[in-house]
């Protein structure tokens, strides 16, 4: 029997985001792990309410830990075509066994690894102004992602 | 026994220069955001340059206060990367929260900040393990923050 409580989701938007290079890395923190620097370069977001560009600046600074987990603490800004600045806030993990993380830590062009064989997910939250696109600021959303060799791309779906 | 009243020491002066801010309206209120576009933390107990374009996010609050919440990597003289994170608030003022949000342009303001510090291991890591306050001054496209360590003593 399907649990009644379980979460329904729905496509909201995908957000391609071309990053900057190079990451800057702070390796060997006396807490363990590391942290980087990725910056955001350009990108753009498109689904079925809403489509636009990402606004330069902004980025994101992960936590690396002692365990190879990616923590992400990303903040940056999407721009409608309408002009509505939306703010992005995300947290969540990238994890793989040890030689896909190798892999997608040093992608070269052309490379693509399957988003099967990694685990990329995003607990996210929207803001923006008071009118059509707040729909964004009163749900929770997922995100799935995926690492490429020029950036990051994700699918966020909506928590009904 | 009452406990120590906290001291401090000067460990650094952090100079910003940003980008121009956008602001827009959201539902938690109005918000700004900034890039650094250059900066350097120089002091007796630390030397080094901003290395990214820092994420500095704000809300405007009504009462005139901006709430301020930054992330930035600093790149120190031997090369170590240092991550900063600070929350606090500028003491803009109502009319200069309202002029900020209107036109972009902010009155030299007041602003205290709670840093904290990822280093890696070594002569810098002292600051993972420092209690710190900032105390400082932001007007348009500059910001002079004075760093202070809490000493043990």
């Amino acid at each position: 029997m399907q649990d009644p409580h379980m979460p329904q989701l729905e496509f909201a938007l995908e957000i391609r985001l071309t990053l900057k290079k190079p990451r800057l890395e702070l390796n060997d923190l006396p807490q363990g792990g590391r942290r980087l620097s990725v910056q955001i370069e350009s990108g753009n977001f498109e689904g079925p309410r809403l489509r636009g560009r990402i606004l330069p600046g902004g980025g994101e600074w992960p936590h690396v830990r002692e365990d190879d987990v990616f923590c992400f603490d990303a903040r940056y800004h999407l721009q409608e075509d309408d002009g509505t600045i939306i703010l992005i806030q995300n947290s969540g993990y990238r994890h793989a066994p040890p030689e896909v993380q190798e892999r997608l830590w040093s992608l070269r062009p052309g490379d693509v690894v399957p988003p099967d064989a990694y685990y990329f997910r995003a607990m996210t939250r929207f803001e923006t102004a008071p009118g059509k696109h707040d729909w964004l600021a009163r749900h929770v959303f997922v995100g799935v992602g995926r690492r490429l060799e020029t950036g990051n791309s994700l699918r966020y779906y909506k928590v009904m | 026994m009452l406990p120590a009243i906290p001291k401090f020491d000067h460990a650094f002066r952090l100079s910003l220069k940003f980008r121009e801010p956008f602001r827009y309206p959201s539902t938690t209120g109005h918000r700004a955001a900034l890039n650094i576009a250059s900066g350097t933390a120089k002091g007796p107990k630390f030397d080094a340059h901003v290395a990214d374009d820092g994420g500095e996010l704000m809300v405007i609050r009504p009462d005139g206060i901006l709430d301020w919440d930054s992330r930035m990597m600093l790149c120190a003289k031997d090369g170590a990367m240092i991550y900063l994170r600070a929350r606090g608030h500028i003491m803009a003022g109502i009319e200069g929260a309202r002029t900020f949000f209107e036109t972009g342009e902010l009155s030299a303001s007041k602003l205290q900040l709670s840093p904290y510090f990822d280093t890696p291991k070594g002569p810098h890591d002292w600051m993972t393990r420092s209690g710190f306050i900032a105390l400082g001054t932001i007007g348009s496209g500059l910001a002079d923050i004075d760093v202070f360590h809490v000493t043990a003593e």
